[in-house]
């Protein structure tokens, strides 16, 4: 399953957004989307997972699946030194990113702008879209 | 001695090839020619005779011509019998050699006296010739001649005796008589050539003296045989140049009269014979000379037989007369040939030994130019040496400069190392400083972007905000411990770098002192590199000169070789020419000892 790109640009208050590089492309993120920014860390890799879905870090004592910024939004994986911890999302997701950016760009300027809406409705922030096809998927007993 | 060992040595070449020449070609043709004159003379005399005198045969003439010579022979034998007379000087004495011993018995004389001037004679005259003898003595002059006498003690009587009477000094004569009568007179006959066929007597007047003994046929000792009219003939030819002829009964008769001391006819001599007794064999052919004829006699053919032996000889000659004289012309020619056979090897022998010291001068030359051309080689060889002994020292000198300067720019480098090393070690500090720069530059950029993200998040405002002070705070607290870090590593990364600018500049100094140095020691290796770029160049130029040396060396000993050959080659040359003089030399003396001219 291909990552689905964003077709539409969201407005950005530009004091409110954190913009990172990731796949060779510059993104912007609404500050409502993110909820902290944090090294990489040591992700686990989980078999079965999707190719845009790097595995299963810890950040700020919670477990939460790591997605590819650059599989996702560019136009190659990244190399992933960041995180970007994503909120108001019904899976606890970060993005990983090659490069966070306090240069004070317009973000206009950017290639992809992301806020909660265009995440929320993302199928890769879905429930379950990281599982590649034929995978087994365990129900959550809660 | 052999006849032909004698011939060779005391007759010359020539002198035989004459004998052969004479013996074998001109004797025949001289011969012939002879009897062919001859021939011709005797029928041109006869035809002369013949019309002089009337006579009409050849047999007539040869006849009278025979008894012409019998009256001459006898004549002759009186003469000689006088010369001898006349040769005496007195009476012959008993027991002296007899002076006519080296006469015939036919010619000595049976009676020998001496006449002294008074007219005593020694021994006595014979009787019957006495009275005669004394009356010829009174004319005192040389007188000889016939005298007819008896003896009846003879079966014969009618004798006939030559007498001679021969005056000598102090007017003595000697007389010497002959008796011609009897076998005295016969063997006095037989000695007279006249053809053994001719008949021939003495008579006194037409009776015949005995002449037994002679080897006539008794039958011819008859007074028959003797033509009637023979005596008066012949007393009547007295004078006349050619003695008269008869034929009677087929046979030719000739007298001769013959005289006594006065002069008057005595006696006559008479000849008889055949025609066939006295003509030649071409003369009983008639008045011609038949040249057909003439090759069918003797003569004849004995000339041609003689000519043609002389002609075969003529061919053999070479064979025999020549063969010594081609044998030394051969042998002379093959002498002279091997002579110049040899001449020709002298001249190549000395051409090459010319050649070859016409080499020997031009390597000996090489030679000199070779061994300047190393002197002079040597010589710069020296120079450079000395030179370059003179660099070396120097050079040597600068390379212990530079060895110092070396060891000093060592251990300055050494210092440096241990400088850079501790620099290299701040440095990594520096490096782990600047990662934890580095580090709370990322806390930092985080800090602010968390701090942007909740600063718009006031619910959690005052909970993050003191959890970010706290972080800020721990943060500053790092950043003045490293900070801190930093200045201290700093100024000793600052001591250092004094020290090692220091040691950098000492070392800077030595490096330009070691390449000055190291420049001076360039110049002098160059200079030196020079020379023995010159040496390199000097000793190949030894080396080619040694190798012409060399060579030229092997050219000379090679020379010296063919020098050697030749003058070997000249010496075998000389003993052949001596070998070949001595042939020459014996080959003369042969030739003059076979080659007698004359």
């Amino acid at each position: 399953m291909s990552p689905p790109n964003p077709s539409f640009t969201p407005q950005i208050d530009p004091n409110a957004s954190v913009q990172v590089l990731a796949g060779g492309i510059r993104i912007t993120f609404d500050t409502n989307a993110v909820e902290c920014v944090d090294d990489i860390g040591n992700p686990v890799v989980v078999p079965g997972a999707t190719s845009w879905c790097c595995g299963l870090v810890r950040c700020g004592g919670r477990l939460m699946t790591l997605l590819d910024a650059g599989l996702l939004f560019g136009h190659r994986p990244c190399k992933a030194r960041f995180l970007v911890v994503l909120k108001n999302l019904p899976v606890e997701t970060a993005l990983a990113v090659d490069q966070i950016l306090v240069d004070g760009a317009s973000p206009s300027e950017a290639d992809v702008i992301l806020n909660s809406e265009t995440l929320r409705d993302h199928p890769a922030f879905q429930p379950g879209a990281a599982a590649a096809p034929g995978a087994v998927l365990v129900e959550d007993p809660s | 001695m052999k006849w032909s060992t004698w011939l060779n040595r005391y007759t010359s070449m020539r002198g035989r090839l004459s004998i052969l020449i004479i013996g074998f070609l001109v004797t025949p043709v001289v011969v012939t020619a002879f009897f062919v004159a001859q021939a011709v003379g005797n029928e041109e005399q006869s035809r002369v005779d013949a019309a002089v005198s009337g006579l009409e045969t050849a047999v007539e003439l040869r006849l009278s011509e025979a008894a012409s010579s019998l009256s001459q022979l006898l004549d002759g034998s009186l003469s000689s019998m006088a010369m001898r007379a006349a040769r005496l000087d007195g009476p012959l004495k008993n027991g002296e050699i007899d002076p006519f011993e080296d006469w015939s018995p036919a010619l000595r004389p049976t009676y020998v006296g001496f006449v002294s001037a008074s007219g005593s004679v020694t021994p006595p005259l014979p009787a019957p010739l006495a009275d005669r003898i004394m009356t010829a003595l009174g004319r005192g002059e040389p007188v000889q001649g016939h005298e007819a006498f008896e003896d009846s003690s003879e079966v014969s009587p009618h004798r006939l005796a030559q007498v001679v009477i021969e005056p000598i000094r102090n007017g003595n004569s000697i007389v010497m008589i002959r008796d011609v009568s009897g076998a005295s007179g016969a063997a006095l006959l037989s000695s007279l050539p006249a053809g053994r066929l001719l008949d021939r007597a003495l008579t006194v007047k037409g009776t015949p003296v005995a002449v037994t003994g002679s080897g006539l046929a008794p039958d011819r000792l008859s007074a028959p045989w003797l033509a009637p009219g023979s005596w008066e003939v012949a007393a009547s030819s007295k004078g006349r140049q050619l003695p008269p002829h008869r034929v009677w009964e087929g046979l030719h008769y000739a007298t001769v009269p013959l005289l006594n001391l006065e002069g008057a006819p005595v006696g006559m001599m008479a000849l008889r014979a055949a025609p066939d007794d006295v003509l030649p064999f071409w003369a009983r052919f008639g008045d011609r000379l038949p040249l057909p004829h003439l090759l069918n006699t003797v003569v004849g053919w004995v000339a041609i037989v003689g000519v043609l032996i002389a002609i075969f000889m003529g061919m053999l000659a070479p064979q025999w007369i020549w063969s010594d004289i081609r044998q030394s012309t051969n042998q002379i020619s093959e002498t002279v040939q091997r002579l110049r056979h040899i001449a020709g090897r002298n001249k190549t022998a000395l051409a090459e030994q010319a050649e070859v010291v016409r080499t020997l001068d031009d390597s000996f030359s090489n030679l000199k130019e070779s061994s300047l051309a190393i002197d002079a080689s040597a010589q710069s060889l020296a120079r450079n040496a000395q030179q370059s002994e003179q660099v070396s020292h120097s050079g040597s000198e600068s390379v212990e400069i530079a060895e110092r300067s070396m060891l000093d720019m060592q251990n300055r480098v050494s210092d440096v190392t241990e400088l850079m090393e501790h620099l290299g070690r701040h440095a990594h500090e520096i490096d782990q400083i600047l990662e934890y720069v580095h580090l709370l530059n990322a806390g930092t950029k985080k800090l602010s972007v968390n701090a942007g993200i909740k600063s718009h998040d006031q619910e959690a405002a005052a909970r993050q905000l003191a959890l970010v002070a706290r972080e800020v705070r721990d943060l500053a607290a790092q950043g003045m411990d490293y900070t801190d870090d930093i200045e201290r590593r700093v100024s000793e990364i600052k001591s250092s770098s004094d020290n090692t600018l220091a040691a950098s500049r000492e070392g800077r100094e030595e490096v330009r002192r070691c390449l000055e140095t190291f420049g001076e020691l360039q110049v002098s290796f160059g200079r030196i590199l020079h020379w023995m770029e010159e040496t390199t160049d000097f000793v190949h130029r030894i080396e080619g000169s040694t190798g012409r040396q060399s060579d030229s060396l092997n050219d000379v000993s090679v020379s010296v070789l063919r020098l050697q050959e030749r003058a070997t080659e000249s010496k075998e040359s000389f003993e052949e020419v001596e070998e070949a003089i001595a042939e020459l030399a014996t080959l003369g003396e042969e030739i003059r000892m076979h080659w007698k001219v004359g």
